[in-house]
């Protein structure tokens, strides 16, 4: 199994992590930071209120300003090249 | 015959007999006039009154008696289309019972002998009631009866209300999300310990159908406000929390394992209105 990384313990469920999930195609790739546990969504590592996605619903989680879904394939939790390539590798922690 | 002349002959009847001997009838007469409504009335019998033994009444008609059982209709309520496994243990008659040709599962426990059989319900069987108990009452009463629930019903506790959707008896909802795909699958993660996660990872100290419990027991006193119960909102989802009077499960994660796994008593559910999102010991 590869690497996990997150960016902080999520402020909504304070258990859950806050990792990056993207979607790469050959069209787009897209980004967003979602806790694994709660399914809480921003835009940004700043898991600010202003950056805070709200999801359509509780079966349903989409990529922010997107009807991609979160889960399916090909999306993914992001890896060191992608937080490198987003800019957010400083700021990100390797799972133990 | 009219009645003056029935009257004569009864007063030429009673000149021919000695005086002592028509008072005698005459005593006799009166006791049966006035006791003859007072024992038919006690005693059910049907003794025709002095008018009607003179002809100028006709017998009164022995009146129908329903046998004792049938004194009480029973009140038959048949508005569920599949068989209800569930009656209330009072037997009262508000109390659904589909299935009118198997006997009412007794509430005794199993032997130990291990030839019990387990309290039979049907395979559609249903915990419900006409009465105005709550599904979280009808889960207590089905539990306490031994019924663990039936083969349509996931961990014998979830009713299936759609495709891979699933309603707890305090009314959450279980279905598709997250990453695991289903948020029971995502539950599962809090069986089981992940000593390397970082941070907390609150796990159940039971299986399943204890955890389910658990948490609706949690949702069921959250929403009616119980002091032992917190709630906040935001963004469309709420958190619930609530303090057992026991542990339910420890910490465990690197966070839990730093503190030598304590145990834990309280329960923090993430849900969206009624769809739960996820739940876990605290």
């Amino acid at each position: 199994m590869s690497q996990q990384y997150y960016v902080a313990t999520c402020p909504r469920c304070e258990q859950g992590l806050c990792r990056v999930r993207v979607y790469d195609s050959n069209e787009q790739f897209l980004r967003c930071v979602v806790c694994d546990e709660c399914d809480s969504t921003w835009t940004d590592t700043s898991l600010s209120k202003t950056t805070r996605f709200r999801q359509p619903s509780a079966e349903v989680c989409v990529f922010p300003g997107t009807e991609i879904d979160l889960w399916a394939e090909p999306s993914r939790w992001a890896n060191a090249d992608d937080l490198r390539l987003l800019g957010w590798y400083s700021k990100s922690f390797v799972d133990a | 015959m009219s009645t003056s002349n029935q009257s004569a002959n009864i007063v030429q009847v009673l000149r021919k007999i000695p005086p002592k001997w028509a008072v005698a009838i005459i005593g006799i007469v009166l006791v049966y006039w006035l006791g003859q409504p007072l024992l038919n009335r006690t005693f059910g019998w049907n003794l025709p009154s002095i008018a009607s033994l003179i002809g100028d009444e006709k017998p009164t008609p022995p009146r129908p008696q329903r046998p004792a059982e049938e004194a009480v209709p029973p009140k038959v309520i048949e508005s569920s289309d599949k068989p209800v496994a569930i009656t209330k243990p009072d037997g009262a008659s508000n109390s659904k019972v589909v299935e009118p040709t198997k006997p009412k599962q007794p509430d005794s426990k199993p032997t130990t002998t291990g030839t019990a059989t387990p309290p039979k319900t049907s395979p559609t069987s249903k915990a419900t009631s006409n009465s105005k108990a709550t599904p979280a009452e009808l889960a207590e009463l089905a539990r306490k009866a031994g019924v663990t629930g039936s083969s349509d019903q996931k961990y014998g506790f979830l009713q299936e209300i759609g495709k891979d959707r699933y309603r707890s008896p305090a009314g959450l909802v279980y279905g598709r999300g997250s990453e695991e795909g289903h948020r029971l699958k995502h539950l599962e993660r809090h069986l089981a310990d992940q000593p390397t996660r970082p941070g907390p990872h609150g796990v159940f100290d039971g299986d399943m159908p204890q955890v389910l419990r658990w948490i609706d027991e949690a949702y069921g006193k959250a929403i009616k406000g119980d002091r032992m119960a917190k709630k906040y909102s935001e963004d469309g989802s709420t958190v619930y929390e609530f303090t057992f009077s026991k542990p339910i499960g420890y910490m465990g994660g690197s966070a839990g394992k730093r503190k030598n796994n304590p145990p834990v008593q309280s329960i923090r559910i993430v849900a969206r209105g009624q769809d739960l999102i996820t739940a876990f010991p605290f």
